[in-house]
């Protein structure tokens, strides 16, 4: 259970299905490896949290990915043929608008609105202060709605 | 865009990408295969320890066993009370538990439906009842449990979240936080921590209006 909601939460942080795995995968097995030092097993998740973030950053750093947006292609000129596919392309638009932040931003908003994370959480999965978390979240909902607004008008 | 609306079409995205699937039984064997590389060379001393706590806990059974041989009469033995799961993690039904909050018990009551539709309300212990408030209850991260409030006086839906573990028919809350400043008062999701929650069946016709 932990591992699928892991890949899917790396999946947004590092675009790629194949890094995000193996970001996932190494993050299981330092676990195994520190598994003397978990005070409670219900903490394992938020170790594993802050290795899966951790992990997709450095993964980015290295590979300095410039955002892949092949899963977020839209062709502003199609015509979407019901209201599924147009609810499924507004979509489309938010998540390309979310990759496009400052990785701060984005992760800050990834743990909030995916993981449902509070802020105190996300706070020391970031490793930052909660005024921190919510300034990064308060300047990623803006700019995203931003672009949001900015592609509704080219559209 | 107002700021609630933005919340939830974010929300929504993110979500949608769950469509896609992980292959975790792939993961699982690939996970399987570098752990048994990593572990190979403490294998034979984690056998060791749990050898000696298999028989250190059978030692203090017989001892603990021993110590109560006055009891003539076997526990009773009651069939597991079958309990049905809402969307949520959560048993369909009403969860009552009580809580210390300062000097006082309080006492919570979530009435959770199979449509993820509820019900919150909690005393404080002294004189403060709030609620019955009709909310959703929804999963979260594993483990977590998220309660939403459509209010507009409201600026955030996600006004409770809880880390749970459920075991048949109680719901012990790891954790408990507030997160939308509006509806839950901070006081009482810091107090949450520990609580254990029992399951009832529903009353008819939801919360009453006080008490």
């Amino acid at each position: 259970m932990h591992y699928a909601h892991l890949v899917r939460l790396a999946r947004h942080l590092v675009d790629d299905p194949a890094e995000a795995e193996d970001v996932v995968m190494d993050a299981f097995l330092g676990l195994d490896r520190h598994w003397s030092h978990v005070r409670h097993t219900g903490d394992c998740f938020f170790y594993l949290r802050t290795s899966v973030v951790n992990g997709s950053r450095s993964r980015l750093r290295r590979l300095k990915v410039a955002r892949s947006r092949r899963h977020t292609q839209v062709d502003p000129d199609s015509e979407p043929a019901d209201e599924a596919a147009i609810v499924h392309l507004e979509h489309e638009h938010v998540v390309a608008a979310l990759r496009r932040l400052p990785r701060r931003q984005r992760e800050v908003l990834v743990l909030r609105y995916y993981d449902d994370a509070t802020e105190a959480e996300i706070a020391e999965t970031l490793g930052i202060g909660v005024g921190s978390v919510k300034t990064h979240a308060s300047r990623g909902l803006h700019a995203v709605a931003q672009q949001l607004e900015g592609s509704d008008g080219r559209r | 865009m107002a700021a609630a609306e933005l919340e939830r079409l974010l929300e929504t995205a993110l979500r949608e990408a769950d469509a896609v699937p992980v292959d975790v039984a792939a993961g699982r064997r690939r996970l399987l295969g570098q752990q048994q590389r990593q572990r190979r060379h403490v294998r034979r001393l984690t056998v060791a320890v749990v050898a000696a706590a298999a028989l250190l806990a059978t030692v203090a059974a017989a001892i603990v066993l021993g110590v109560r041989g006055g009891d003539n009469e076997p526990p009773p033995v009651h069939p597991p009370k079958i309990v049905t799961l809402s969307p949520s993690g959560l048993p369909v039904g009403l969860l009552k538990g009580q809580y210390p909050i300062g000097r006082q018990v309080g006492t919570m009551r979530l009435l959770v439906r199979r449509d993820g539709t509820g019900q919150i309300q909690y005393f404080d212990g002294a004189h403060s009842i709030l609620g019955p408030f009709d909310v959703g209850v929804r999963a979260g991260a594993p483990g977590r449990v998220v309660v939403t409030y459509d209010n507009p006086v409201c600026v955030r839906r996600k006004v409770l979240t809880m880390t749970v573990t459920v075991r048949g028919s109680t719901v012990r809350i790891l954790r408990a936080a507030e997160t939308g400043d509006c509806l839950i008062e901070r006081a009482f999701a810091d107090a949450l921590a520990g609580t254990v929650l029992r399951v009832f069946p529903i009353p008819p016709g939801g919360l009453p209006q006080s008490g």
